[in-house]
């Protein structure tokens, strides 16, 4: 199994700038707390290891539970399925009218999209993998489906939303989307089943294991229904993957924004505990925070998590 | 498969570790001269003073020292057909043409040498990054692998011409050579020079070597035994990128973690600083490149095909290129 680590740097403020994000976040909660007046559900078990959940934390009368094994936080109330799907679409809607995500600007596109291509291509090469079918299961309208057409490296590529049912491909990319699903196991189990013998499946999520989630807890703005309704651990990715069968071919936490995000709430005010040790690191030079962020990355430390698992051939 | 090791040294004992664990190989017995004692052998060792049984085999590993490598080659390929031949594949390129020629009368053996490093994750890897698909064309190859040698260096026999056939080179930059050539196709020795810089052997302690393909690339070697760190890197330039590989899987890890640095280029337009590309590091913790070669030599062999690495080519192209290096270089 093969970890990596990025050498790449930019700013936290070109991709996901915290300021910016309160309108968004404030949107979906509003819409996941009305989504719960209809009818909800209480999510008691684990979906990595089916054990009861304990009380973790809440943002704004919204409860997580946590999965004490892994370490994985998930949303305990859930609305109907048509509830949840409709709150995705507004808050799509939303994201993609009203905030910095509303074009695709220049640094979002070398900074996460780009990089994203290059490591499925590269996969794709190293696996020796001829023209493979693409499915990725995200968001509608997804920004990464024009650059996988244009790709030589693919046979086919579609994007399509979690509810649609799944053609048989060789390829599954899911990015963060177990992290916004009401069941993770169920969607697992459907792409395992669609994924061809020797398949690729391609996830990324946003980790509890991860620095900022770790350090900053309830205190992450970040940190929100629906788009975190689920915040597993790396562990506890690792292990759901795993427990369907597939190969791990590549489980690393390449992030390079955890100490600037928590930063970034340290100069917003954000009060939340931290020790002088994590205070010098933090308010350490660029070099210090880049060789920080390198020690997170190596270490499976970062927040973001990427994971490949091969099915059998 | 019933198969015979020769030479119970370190090789020795991997291939029959190795030999053991395949599924394909019912019994492995081995023979090594100099282990009379029974304690240092294992138990279906065949004892000094028993002749050779070769008919009971179906493949021979030759683990030997140099100096012995191409008679037992030549014997087991005559009496048993299939061998595995550790590298180098004799003392010189000249032996090496005599176990061809043997070869040759057994149209129907296979023939496979241990060029076991090309197998590595770190070198499997990088391959896949060159070619149009990839990071495009290379543009030049480079690399440094030595050891430090250690306390009794001078006194192995790895240090003594008439029994090794070189020096560092053949011992361990050979492996290199190989991969070179896994990268680029076979190389023409451009410049070479071989010294005895510290250990004051008969053979060299440090060899540099530019070559260049038949496409024109450049290559660049340094093979020594007077790296205190033991090191292990090679350098691909590709027109769309780079690759640095490094480390090496192994049981001390004096090496290194094994490890590809994978760099794109980048001009002003798509970079922060010209010069300072995004980078992406893979980190391999799993070396199956012993298994591998046994698994490709056994499969060959069931299957009544070549080999599809450690040929008997790509082992007189190596070969080549060190005794070009020697005759032009001064020791």
């Amino acid at each position: 199994m093969q970890s990596f680590q990025t050498f790449c740097t930019f700013s936290l403020s070109k991709v996901k700038p915290l300021k910016e994000i309160e309108a968004y976040r404030r949107f979906c909660l509003d819409a996941v707390q009305s989504s719960l007046k209809n009818a909800s559900t209480k999510r008691s078990l684990s979906p990595v290891t089916g054990k009861p959940l304990q009380f973790a934390g809440e943002i704004e009368g919204l409860a997580y539970g946590r999965c004490e094994e892994s370490g994985s936080l998930f949303l305990s109330l859930l609305p109907t399925e048509n509830d949840w799907q409709e709150v995705l679409k507004k808050t799509t809607e939303f994201r993609l009218t009203k905030t910095f995500q509303k074009a695709v600007t220049e640094a979002r596109y070398v900074n996460v999209l780009q990089p994203k291509l290059e490591w499925i291509e590269n996969r794709i090469r190293m696996e020796e993998m001829k023209k493979p079918s693409l499915i990725e299961v995200t968001l509608l309208p997804s920004p990464m489906l024009p650059l996988f057409k244009e790709s030589s490296l693919f046979g086919s590529a579609m994007a399509v939303s979690e509810e649609t049912p799944f053609p048989q491909a060789d390829v599954f990319l899911f990015p963060e989307t177990l992290d916004r699903s009401l069941d993770p196991r169920r969607l697992l189990s459907r792409a395992v089943e669609s994924l061809r013998p020797g398949g690729l499946l391609f996830l990324t999520s946003l980790v509890s294991s991860g620095f900022d989630f770790s350090l900053l807890g309830f205190h992450n703005a970040y940190l929100y229904p629906p788009d975190r309704a689920n915040v597993f651990s790396i562990g506890g990715l690792e292990n759901m993957v795993s427990d369907f069968g597939l190969h791990l071919l590549e489980v690393s936490t390449p992030g390079v924004l955890d100490a600037q995000i928590v930063n970034a709430h340290r100069s917003a005010g954000v009060s939340f505990p931290i020790s002088d040790f994590e205070r010098t690191i933090l308010d350490g030079d660029e070099e210090t925070l880049r060789h920080f962020q390198s020690f997170l990355q190596q270490s499976g430390l970062s927040s973001f998590a990427r994971i490949v698992g091969r099915k059998n051939r | 498969m019933k198969c015979l090791v020769l030479g119970y040294g370190y090789m020795g004992k991997i291939r029959y570790r190795v030999l053991q664990e395949n599924p394909f190989v019912s019994s492995v017995r081995v023979f090594d001269p100099h282990l009379a004692l029974e304690k240092e052998l294992p138990a279906e060792a065949i004892l000094h003073g028993e002749k050779i049984p070769w008919k009971e085999f179906d493949a021979v590993f030759v683990c030997t020292p140099n100096n012995v490598t191409a008679k037992f080659c030549i014997e087991a390929l005559k009496e048993v057909g299939h061998v595995f031949s550790e590298k180098p594949p004799g003392r010189n390129y000249e032996e090496l043409c005599v176990i061809a020629e043997a070869a040759k009368a057994r149209p129907d053996s296979t023939l496979s040498f241990g060029f076991n490093h090309r197998l590595h994750p770190v070198v499997q890897t990088a391959k896949t990054f060159i070619g149009d698909e990839g990071l495009g064309k290379v543009l030049y190859i480079k690399g440094t692998y030595g050891k430090s040698g250690g306390k009794n260096f001078r006194e192995n026999w790895r240090n003594e011409a008439a029994i090794s056939g070189g020096g560092i080179l053949l011992d361990q930059g050979i492996h290199m050579l190989d991969i070179f050539q896994h990268f680029v196709g076979p190389l023409d020795v451009v410049e070479g020079l071989c010294v005895s810089a510290f250990w004051k052997c008969n053979v060299e302690d440090n060899a540099f070597l530019l070559m260049k393909s038949k496409k024109n690339v450049p290559a660049f070697l340094h093979s020594s035994a007077t790296l205190w760190k033991h090191t292990f890197q090679f350098e691909i330039g590709c027109e769309k990128g780079y690759l640095k590989g490094e480390g090496l899987l192994s049981k001390t890890g004096s090496y290194g973690r094994e490890q590809l640095l994978i760099g794109r280029r980048q001009f002003e337009d798509e970079a922060f600083a010209l010069g300072n590309p995004r980078e992406e590091i893979i980190y391999f913790d799993k070396d199956e490149s012993w298994e591998k070669e046994v698994e490709e030599f056994i499969s060959a062999v069931r299957e009544k095909r070549p080999v599809r690495h450690g040929t008997l080519d790509e082992a007189l192209q190596v070969m080549r290129i060190v005794r070009d290096v020697y005759r032009s270089a001064e020791v």
